[in-house]
């Protein structure tokens, strides 16, 4: 990971102004406020001006892939969760869906209400830490706190389901591990109507606030060509103007039964990345208000033998987590332990994409950008 | 689905005695490549009229015992097609042409297969490793049967 600097990358000197001028490298990273997470960004720079830009990934690899070779299906569904810490729920479900398309299992109608409800509150929860700390990254202290006290309450929610705040080893081949527990119903149809106003008064603290407006207008544009080129999903494909979402275009789970729309940018800078996250908040929400409303009854898990084997076969599922697609490709032997398990995250297509868009921006602006993809390195590293 | 064995056939006939379909679940689009014809293949995917595959999702190389594969999962975001596209290659000395100038999503999952699998990406601008530390001496870690200083197999 420590590479060596080479002296010809070093230095470029120019002498139009009468002084001498030099480019140099600077080490974003690996520990970095900003990074949101161990990158480490090799930017060589000319004053202010960033000239080119090279992620160095790998702190965080924690060979999950390696390691759920040797493990079984339930085994396996905690080190999902560490895949992306801050959509574990989604982790597991689409490791779950590949287990289950495998194996043609019938997913009970309560449990897969459950799921969708899981997952969007847990997507609502993943949206609020990256405004938190979009706008702690830009200067804007404030919605921090009012975005993490908001994000206490659903971890009060999933708290009383599964027992843990954030890593949640809940969802389970066939349904989820559990039933929700009496009261939770009550509690989820507070959150969500105290929940929706709120959005309006985050963005009243930042979505026409000028200086939020100059950083990130027309900054970090990403056109729609390269954004499929490099494969991005999610909401940074969606600020490009591509309205592109699994959950209507691949459809898995439940989510035909519910209402909601896809909001979309236009011109994919940093502010229409932004406004879609707001924008996508508020449909979760609605999504979760359709869900706790129509929840049936019935098993909250299919049948399934404690010693799970799947036949053999493979799988490649991907749902639409919060920062996009994430995938898991599952090659199975026919034996309890899968021989082969791939996880995608998105990521790792953002962070490929970063130094296209910040070459000739300010280090300040791929700050800004940086925040806005919203990629954290545990989807990138596993 | 009628369409999806349409597609499969048709990539067939373009590529004769390089691309034979696979049956790997029903309703699953999947051919196996010839390892020479794989940029042609993915040229032909991206820029036919009618296929229109833009979106690669991943590229996963996988050991299989006897050999080693390369499965690629691609999209079409405009005909909402799906196709799994395998290649298969030998373990000792294997070999794959980079695809990363067509579809640019490939540039660090071919450097990770190289250092996980140790695959040989031809023609890769940046084969530098990825995950794994610069001074990695131990050998591509996925294949089956790797042991290492520090790796640890779970006993039964």
């Amino acid at each position: 990971m420590d590479e060596e600097i080479r002296s010809d990358q070093l230095i470029s000197k120019s002498t139009d102004s009468g002084f001498a001028t030099e480019e140099f490298m600077v080490n974003m990273g690996p520990q970095h406020p900003s990074t949101h997470g161990v990158c480490r960004l090799l930017l060589t720079m000319d004053g202010e001006v960033v000239k080119d830009c090279q992620p160095h990934v790998g702190y965080l690899h924690r060979a999950i892939e390696k390691i759920s070779e040797n493990r079984t299906y339930a085994q396996i569904i905690p080190l999902t969760d560490r895949f992306e810490y801050l959509t574990s729920m989604a982790c597991n479900w689409v490791f779950c869906l590949g287990g289950e398309r495998i194996s043609q299992m019938e997913v009970p109608e309560r449990a897969e209400y459950i799921r969708v409800i899981m997952v969007e509150l847990n997507r609502i929860a993943s949206h609020l830490v990256w405004l938190g700390t979009f706008g702690l990254d830009l200067g804007a202290i404030t919605p921090f706190l009012y975005c993490l006290r908001e994000r206490e309450l659903i971890m009060d929610l999933f708290e009383m389901t599964c027992g843990q705040r954030l890593l949640y080893n809940y969802i389970r081949v066939g349904g989820v591990s559990r039933d929700l527990p009496v009261g939770f119903e009550k509690k989820c149809k507070e959150f969500v109507g105290y929940f929706m106003p709120l959005v309006d008064d985050y963005e009243a603290l930042l979505t026409n606030n000028p200086i939020f407006l100059t950083r990130t207008k027309n900054i970090g544009i990403l056109p729609v060509n390269m954004a499929l080129n490099y494969a991005v999903s999610g909401p940074v494909l969606r600020g490009s103007g591509l309205k592109w979402d699994l959950r209507k275009d691949d459809p898995y789970g439940y989510y035909h039964k519910f209402d909601f729309e896809i909001p979309t940018g236009t011109v994919g800078d940093t502010w229409d990345r932004y406004i879609v996250r707001i924008n996508e908040m508020r449909q979760s929400a609605l999504i979760v208000k359709q869900a706790i409303e129509g929840l049936p009854e019935g098993e909250f898990r299919a049948k399934v033998k404690p010693s799970f084997k799947p036949p053999a076969g493979e799988c490649y599922t991907r749902i639409e987590a919060a920062r996009g697609e994430m995938g898991a490709y599952i090659v199975s032997d026919g034996t309890a332990k899968p021989t082969r398990l791939r996880l995608r995250g998105s990521s790792y297509n953002h962070i490929m994409v970063l130094p296209e868009i910040v070459k000739g921006l300010k280090i300040a602006d791929l700050v800004a950008i940086f925040a806005s993809f919203d990629a954290i390195m545990p989807e990138v590293d596993r | 689905m009628s369409d999806q064995s349409d597609m499969v056939k048709s990539l067939i006939a373009a590529f004769p005695g390089k691309v034979i379909a696979l049956e790997l679940a029903p309703e699953q689009a999947a051919v196996l490549v010839g390892a020479s014809a794989v940029r042609d293949f993915f040229r032909h995917l991206k820029s036919d009229d009618k296929l229109r595959f833009d979106y690669l999702s991943s590229l996963s190389g996988v050991d299989a015992g006897e050999h080693l594969e390369v499965v690629y999962h691609i999209f079409s975001t405009v005909t909402k097609a799906k196709l799994t596209v395998k290649v298969q290659l030998p373990t000792e000395n294997a070999e794959i042409h980079s695809i990363c100038d067509i579809y640019r999503a490939t540039d660090w999952y071919e450097r990770e297969i190289r250092e996980l699998y140790g695959i040989e990406v031809l023609n890769h601008p940046d084969m530098r490793p990825l995950l794994l530390p610069e001074d990695w001496d131990q050998g591509p870690p996925m294949r089956k049967g790797w042991t290492g200083r520090d790796f640890i197999v779970k006993p039964e």
